[in-house]
């Protein structure tokens, strides 16, 4: 165990964990938050996607101790406009089924949208492609992304 | 007795006043045919309170289908609710207070079209009179808008509210007019899912997400041999501070964090007795076989289909197979649990809340009435959580420990120990006459029953497994059905669909085999085997229609049909695949026509035919739970991968057709037909013939 000190959604936490623990057990049960979501655990499915320093990246597969001193961004981080337009254009497509894959779509799409307001339908595809849906909204999740580029994206 | 039509709808009298009304349905999942006062149960409850609220009280657990929207939007069309003020809330399992609380079957909606819609339009009318007898006017003068009633004169109204508690004191009408289709504000009309704002803001709604005060956080290491029972484990090499005892089902962990008591699996040494150590899927294919050439038991005859194949030259045999399947919702199970002084309290993402709440009172003795069950969000179902397997070992550990518990599982362990979706085997044979006429269908179905496997005493001369086969919507004058049970040490349960995404993939490829043998067009084959006035044919029309079926394409590129009718809905779709010079085959397009009868949610409609086309081409793809010396061989998305974003076909184009039909389901009628139609676009592009699935397209 060790103290630890996280930057998450620009709040500042410090916890006592392992350092090897995954970073998405440390948010979602150290910490609370529980918007990033468990699905794989080994790096296939996306469920737990955050920005690590504006970077997507599966939170099941880091280690607490690699995120520290790094800006870490959760579902929860991207409510406030106008990063939240994202998630209002997901609303608006009604993009999701159950749900529960959606928070790590909507990481992905935003570190993509975040690093390129203009993205081609290829290099969406390559940023979406980790991000599995059982539920097989991924028309929606192009369209959905495609609403956001229109409107000026998330800047 | 007698039942008269208001019997259906009851004031029931609640503390701190308003007015709550309690609606009874038939019984049908229960009890088909009888007309006594048990074959009502009371399955919706809604709530008026003096402060404006309306509530709904729903049964059915919400796992991604929409189910809670589609019943708001039927209560609140009649009711003229404020659609904002709507408030549903999920109701505790209870064995006989709902009726059923299964979300199974692509039920829901069916179920409660007709009830919730005469509910909202009972209660408005008592708001009516109310308000008429206050303003001394008739009902028929006051008109209801948005949770308030209005009289011409009256442009101030009153609200629900206000009139609630005079409405309950009257009468329950028997008579209340339903409205026209024309007047529909929210019906038919495409609106915003209830539950998604708080889901896509992280609130902790899911059944993963849920804790409590002083709650343990635990896990349990499963048999890695289907069927297998613990011997001896050894947990020394895991961090002591964790509690580790065995439990029915395995070896239970415990601790303060989700992490520590995965982490520690690994580090647990223990044997396991493997009871089917030769089963394998190479085993289970071969069995299959045998199972077929022994000939099955007759479930159905029509005609006399061995004479029509003995007297007639041109005919056809073919066999196709599937794989088990498993569920892999992407939420794996979990369950929370209090058990504590002779009470049980859980937490679960289900679908199924009276069987966890009536099996938990049987196994740990507790009273039902001390059994509180509540439904969480799921994330995903498709028929996974229809079982109680898991909410039995959070009890379990529960007991044991004395304190609350969440247990949740890995990926290896949910796909490991999955009730999965039945591989089988299915023999068919065809007789073409000498006008090129499709007049003798044999289906041979070689399958494990769900059923059975849970009551050996289920009688086999009706099985579950012939579902979709027996309904066979085709004419065929010489029509036979048999069956020959496969007894599974694997697993099998209910997944989306069930049975008839096998018998499906069987009928829809042997009719295609036949057209070709009769050297008819596969669309102009199925439809003149179809009445004129069949549901079926109108969408088989419809999808050729939206295909452009008869457009010729390019070579290397192929079409695919299909059409099926289960969970009374039809369905018909075409795949379009293309193959390049390396063999590689694209899917590029799906496209669907559906009669579901009368609808609630247009988009949510869409949404899950769109779903339900990439969750149907996952499967005919790339979806196999194999095994191996008597275990499960995929462990986690890297062997048993769902469609990616990058695969999924480009466009998916859907026609629904409109007509006053009673509701049909969606969920699962969406599935069945795209295996053959894709399997049949295989052929046309490359007169390739695939008979086993999956289909394992190069990536
Ligand atoms: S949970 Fe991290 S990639 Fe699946
Ligand atoms: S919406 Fe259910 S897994 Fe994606």
């Amino acid at each position: 165990m060790a103290i630890l000190n996280l930057s998450i959604n620009k709040k500042k936490y410090s916890v006592d964990v392992d350092p090897s623990t995954p970073l998405l057990w440390v948010i979602r049960d150290t910490i609370g938050l529980k918007g990033t979501k468990f699905g794989c655990g080994e790096g296939f499915c996306g469920c737990c996607t955050v920005h690590i320093n504006g970077e997507a990246a599966f939170s099941c597969s880091t280690a607490v101790k690699d995120a520290v001193n790094k800006e870490i961004t959760t579902l929860e981080g991207m409510q406030e406009k106008p990063l939240r337009k994202i998630i209002d254009a997901w609303l608006e497509q009604e993009v999701s089924q159950c749900g529960y894959c959606q928070p790590g779509q909507i990481m992905s799409a935003a570190s993509l949208l975040l690093k390129n307001p203009k993205p081609t339908d290829d290099q969406i595809e390559t940023a979406m492609t980790g991000n599995l849906c059982r539920c097989g909204t991924y028309t929606r999740i192009k369209k959905a992304i495609h609403k956001v580029i229109a409107e000026g994206g998330i800047k | 007795m007698a039942l008269t039509r208001r019997d259906f709808i009851k004031v029931v009298s609640v503390a701190g006043g308003g007015l709550m009304l309690k609606a009874y349905m038939p019984n049908f999942i229960y009890s088909k045919n009888k007309k006594s006062e048990e074959d009502f149960t009371p399955a919706v409850f809604i709530k008026i309170d003096s402060s404006n609220v309306v509530t709904l009280i729903i049964s059915r657990p919400e796992m991604g289908q929409g189910a809670r929207t589609a019943v708001a939007m039927l209560l609140s069309e009649e009711l003229e609710a404020d659609w904002e003020k709507i408030k549903l809330e999920m109701a505790l399992a209870h064995p006989d207070k709902y009726g059923s609380m299964t979300a199974g079957g692509s039920t829901t909606v069916r179920m409660f079209y007709t009830i919730l819609r005469k509910a909202g339009a009972t209660a408005k009318d008592m708001l009516l009179t109310a308000a008429g007898k206050k303003w001394n006017i008739d009902k028929s003068q006051c008109f209801a808008k948005n949770g308030r009633v209005y009289s011409a004169s009256d442009k101030k109204g009153l609200s629900f509210g206000e009139l609630a508690d005079d409405a309950s004191k009257l009468p329950v009408p028997d008579d209340a007019p339903l409205k026209n289709k024309k007047d529909f504000v929210l019906l038919e009309k495409p609106v915003h899912r209830l539950d998604m704002p708080e889901k896509l803001a992280g609130k902790p709604v899911f059944g993963i997400d849920f804790e409590m005060p002083e709650m343990i956080f635990a896990t349990v290491v499963h048999s890695p041999y289907v069927g297998g029972k613990l011997l001896d484990f050894d947990s020394s090499a895991a961090d002591s501070k964790l509690k580790i005892f065995k439990i029915s089902n395995g070896i239970a962990i415990c601790g303060d964090s989700t992490w520590k008591v995965f982490d520690a699996k690994n580090k647990i040494k223990a044997n396991w007795e493997n009871p089917e150590k030769d089963l394998s899927s190479d085993v289970i294919s071969n069995s299959f076989k045998k199972l077929g050439e022994a000939g099955g038991t007759l479930i159905k005859e029509d005609g006399n289909f061995d004479d029509a194949f003995k007297n007639n030259s041109k005919k056809l045999e073919a066999e196709y197979e599937l794989p088990f399947l498993a569920h892999a919702p992407m939420e794996a199970m979990n369950c929370s649990a209090y058990f504590q002084n002779n009470k049980i309290e859980v937490w679960a993402p289900t679908q199924s809340p009276q069987p966890v709440q009536s099996s938990l009172s049987q196994i740990f003795k507790v009273p039902i009435e001390n059994v509180f069950v509540h439904s969480l969000f799921s994330g995903g179902g498709f028929g996974r959580r229809l079982n109680w397997d898991y909410p039995i070992e959070a009890v379990e550990i529960s007991a044991e420990l004395g304190k609350p518990v969440k247990v949740v599982w890995n990926r290896p362990d949910d796909m490991q120990n999955d009730f999965y979706r039945p591989a089988s085997l299915h023999k068919l044979a065809g007789v073409i006459n000498e006008k090129d006429e499709l007049i003798g269908w044999k289906h041979h179905v070689i399958s494990p029953s769900i059923r059975a496997q849970r009551n050996p005493d289920t009688d086999m001369k009706q099985p579950d497994a012939v579902d979709g086969a027996l309904q066979l919507q085709y004419v065929i004058p010489n029509f036979r059905i048999d069956f020959s049970l496969y007894k599974s040490a694997v697993p099998v349960g209910a997944m989306r669909s069930v049975y008839n995404s096998q018998t499906a993939f069987a009928n829809e490829s042997f009719i295609d085999e036949a057209a070709v043998l009769a050297g008819k067009d596969p669309f102009e084959f199925r439809r003149k085997l179809l009445p004129e006035d069949s549901r079926l044919r109108k969408v088989l029309e419809k999808a050729a229609e939206i295909s452009n079926w008869n457009e010729k394409l390019l070579s290397g590129k192929g079409r695919g049909i299909a059409c099926h009718f289960c969970f009374g809905s039809y369905v018909s779709q075409v795949v379009q695949v293309s193959s390049d010079a390396s063999g590689k085959i694209k899917v590029e397009k799906v496209f669907a026509a559906v009669d579901c009868g009368k609808y609630v949610n247009p988009d949510g409609l869409r949404n899950q035919i769109e779903g339900g086309i990439v969750f149907a081409l996952s499967a005919a793809m790339q979806g196999a739970i194999t095994v191996e010396g008597g275990s499960i061989k995929q462990k986690n998305f890297d062997t048993y991968e769902p469609l990616r974003y990058n695969q999924t076909p480009e466009i998916i184009e859907i026609a629904i057709i409109e007509n006053d039909e009673a509701p049909g389901g969606m969920g699962e009628p969406c599935v069945p037909c795209i295996a053959p139609a894709l399997c049949n676009a295989i052929f046309a592009a490359t007169g390739n013939r695939i008979r086993k699935l999956p289909v394992y397209l190069k990536k």
